[in-house]
């Protein structure tokens, strides 16, 4: 009862939902990234040509996804 | 006269103190890089010492919870403080020395209190503010950092399924330069706000500062953003191979998902002000990576003697506080000579531990 009153719930509660999509939300979109990666670079070596450029996409928009990420972290912090 | 002397060997062990948290916290943020080889150790300790002074200058709201919510302020004389100090450095020595991740932050935060605790009885801490912006969020941060770490790389490992190792570890690695980058801003900007904390509470108590106009002056942000960043460059390898090797044998999408989980709890709780153990997130994080894989891939008995460390470092560093407060005492509450010589014990207790240390660290930074 007291730990309730002591906690300020709607800073602890933003602070862990934070957490967790930024914290796996993060590591989707760059594996995500690495997937285009490994596929398109498989995909061209094959001569397949359109699907490699597809993946290449998905490796661009994770990349981008990701960087997109790490400045918004930042900016949230110095925003404070 | 004397109250100044006190101010500056206050000042001065502010920020050895923050060197030590550097130094010690090293491992939080290069170890997975330099075991998964997404970077190699010399590069990753300037690249985390460059991350961690940039992230010192990134936000105040931690410096001003450590000053003004878990103590009262109005009853902190620098003695207090300076003692706080040294039951932190003493505890960062210890546990540098048997090679354990323990918080710098929790070291701090239990001397500051067991010397306050000393001086003035339970009325000068503040028991909600250590309740509910340290202990908790202390319990909470680990297990949230597991949890994350583990759901992100499931989500990794279901998404580069049956791909090529090779080309996905280099992207992984890759992966790290950002990730690190984030963890060392994060840990900069959670940490070094610490000792900003201190030496302002100590500034209030000399009364350069209103208690009620409580800020952190620019000297103060850039004169503690160098000292944990040369901390972190100098380097802690004993932890590092702790952290690096000893918890789990990491892959380099492991390491990616437990720097990205450590520094996104990191930052989140930062934002709110809670002054978190980044030691207690990235291991929290690194466990949960690796035990989300295979449960036995963590080796317990390690993780077992860190958790150890954890749950004494508030009370250990509480006890070496007001044990120093009461020694500084002995020669007069505003008396320089107590600091002065307490100073001169711990640099020499420093200087032995390290000479004893120092053939064994040569051989740790070559296998690392």
């Amino acid at each position: 009862m007291i730990v309730a009153k002591i906690i300020e719930w709607d800073a602890a509660w933003q602070a862990i939902w934070t957490a967790v999509v930024s914290g796996v939300g993060i590591t989707i979109v760059f594996s995500l990234a690495v997937l285009g990666a490994t596929r398109s670079t498989d995909m061209r070596r094959d001569e397949r040509r359109s699907e490699a450029a597809l993946y290449g996409v998905v490796a661009l928009a994770g990349f981008a996804a990701t960087i997109g990420a790490v400045v918004y972290a930042i900016t949230l912090i110095t925003t404070k | 006269m004397s109250a100044d002397i006190i101010l500056v060997i206050v000042v001065g062990t502010a920020l050895a103190f923050d060197f030590t948290n550097g130094f010690h916290d090293t491992a939080n943020v290069v170890a997975t890089s330099i075991s998964t080889r997404a970077m190699p150790p010399r590069i990753a300790v300037a690249f985390a010492a460059i991350c961690n002074f940039v992230g010192a200058f990134l936000s105040l709201k931690v410096a001003a919870t450590v000053g003004k919510d878990i103590v009262d302020s109005g009853a902190i004389s620098m003695t207090i403080v300076f003692a706080g100090l040294i039951g932190a450095i003493a505890w960062n020595l210890a546990t540098w020395y048997f090679g354990l991740p323990s918080s710098s932050s929790h070291a701090l935060i239990g001397g500051l209190v067991g010397a306050a605790f000393a001086a003035h009885g339970a009325d000068a801490i503040l028991g909600d503010g250590l309740l509910g912006k340290v202990l908790i969020p202390a319990l909470v941060a680990p297990v949230l950092a597991f949890l994350v770490a583990g759901a992100a790389i499931i989500a990794a490992y279901m998404i580069v399924a049956r791909q090529r190792p090779g080309p996905v570890n280099r992207g992984f690695r890759l992966g790290e330069l950002l990730s690190a980058g984030l963890l060392g801003l994060s840990h900069g900007t959670n940490d070094a706000q610490k000792t900003m904390g201190i030496i302002t509470l100590a500034l209030v108590a000399h009364g350069n500062i209103a208690a009620d106009n409580f800020h952190v002056p620019d000297w103060v942000v850039i004169s503690s953003a160098s000292a944990i960043a040369l901390g972190t460059y100098s380097g802690g390898w004993r932890i590092i191979r702790t952290m690096g090797s000893r918890i789990i044998k990491m892959d380099p999408a492991q390491g990616f998902a437990a720097q990205g989980a450590g520094a996104a709890v990191i930052l989140a709780a930062s934002h709110a002000g809670y002054p978190l153990s980044t030691t207690h997130v990235i291991n929290g994080a690194v466990m949960g990576a690796g035990a989300a894989k295979r449960v036995s891939a963590v080796r317990w008995g390690v993780a077992g003697n860190i958790i150890t460390a954890w749950i004494l470092t508030i009370p250990a560093a509480a006890i070496v506080g007001g044990g120093i407060y009461g020694v500084t005492r002995i020669f007069g509450a505003s008396s320089a000579v107590g600091p002065v010589l307490v100073s001169m014990a711990i640099l020499a207790g420093s200087a032995l531990l390290f000479l004893r240390r120092a053939a064994g660290q040569g051989g740790l930074e070559a296998t690392a």
